[in-house]
């Protein structure tokens, strides 16, 4: 999936947390990005992603019912054009592993700055851009 | 990212999981510029559990791994004055300050005593359910801390309480 027209990357955000979503949200606040939506649950982000594309889910590891690395594997199996960035207050090597098994191209512990996300997020877009 | 803990803790044998936990504690945390976590009192065993005030707010976190057990986050607003606008995004911001700290204990455990255990998602549990837990328990071991959650130029203070399975452990 290219760049939409006007150049902006589409990007879902998958939190159970409502600060964190919001919060990844004002990180994200840049002509160059397009929030497509916020889900707090696995569940909403699919229905999200069946009716808007993604160039990008942020997917927290920890929510209730089904997992965040549950759902990137769905997201990687279902939704090719979509990659995945895992997030969790949780750095364990095993959860790290997981993710990266399920599909996530990065893994980034809570709680990061802005900086941090804005590089993982560009160094995967730029791989978009090359298509 | 630099974990803060300090030499002196990590220094310490962690025989068990209480000196584990006691070691992978963390001192300050910046909650993404908005909200500060300061360690208030040191992690102890503790025997006698006050109870639960109408003014704390409660969370709980299944704990589970190498060892299992619960975790109960209980933050004060006792005379506490916030806008309702802030009232409403502040049980958020508690919530998940309450996540990434533990996230960060557990993860300490792991790279600092190669004990692993994760934490589920955060549930808010009745007040029956708190009471049942603070009850003694032969196989249970209680431990609890204290935290200043530093808001808004307002303090809150947070006990957080872990009960640990003592026979899950002891045969891990």
């Amino acid at each position: 999936m290219e760049a939409s027209e006007n150049n902006q990357f589409r990007i879902l955000i998958v939190d159970d947390s409502d600060f964190s979503r919001s919060n990844i949200s004002r990180m994200l606040d840049n002509p160059r990005y397009n929030i497509i939506g916020e889900a707090g649950n696995a569940k909403e982000a699919i229905n999200i992603l069946r009716d808007r594309k993604a160039h990008l889910a942020i997917v927290d590891v920890v929510m209730p019912d089904v997992s965040g690395i549950e759902l990137a594997n769905y997201i990687t199996d279902n939704f090719q054009d979509t990659s995945i960035i895992m997030i969790s207050s949780l750095g364990q090597e095993s959860i790290v592993i997981d993710s990266i098994s399920a599909g996530a191209s990065d893994y980034i512990q809570k709680p990061f700055k802005k900086e941090e996300l804005i590089t993982s997020v560009e160094k995967i877009l730029a791989t978009i851009d090359e298509v | 990212m630099q974990i803060n803990t300090s030499d002196k803790r990590r220094e310490q044998p962690s025989s068990t999981i209480a000196d584990a936990l006691l070691g992978s504690c963390v001192d300050e945390l910046n909650i993404y510029n908005q909200a500060f976590l300061e360690l208030d009192r040191p992690l102890i065993k503790t025997s006698v559990k006050h109870k639960k005030t109408q003014f704390e707010l409660p969370i709980a976190f299944a704990i589970d791994g190498d060892f299992s057990g619960s975790i109960i986050c209980l933050l004060d607003s006792y005379e506490k004055r916030l806008t309702s606008q802030d009232e409403t995004s502040f049980r958020s911001l508690y919530v998940e300050s309450m996540n990434i700290l533990l996230g960060k204990m557990m993860t300490n455990l792991e790279n600092h005593y190669e004990i692993t255990a994760l934490i589920s998602d955060p549930k808010t549990p009745s007040d029956e359910s708190i009471q049942k837990s603070f009850e003694s328990s032969f196989n249970m071991e209680s431990l609890s801390m204290g935290y200043k959650l530093i808001f808004n130029q307002n303090e809150f203070d947070c006990r957080v309480i872990f009960n640990i399975n003592k026979k899950r452990y002891t045969e891990a």
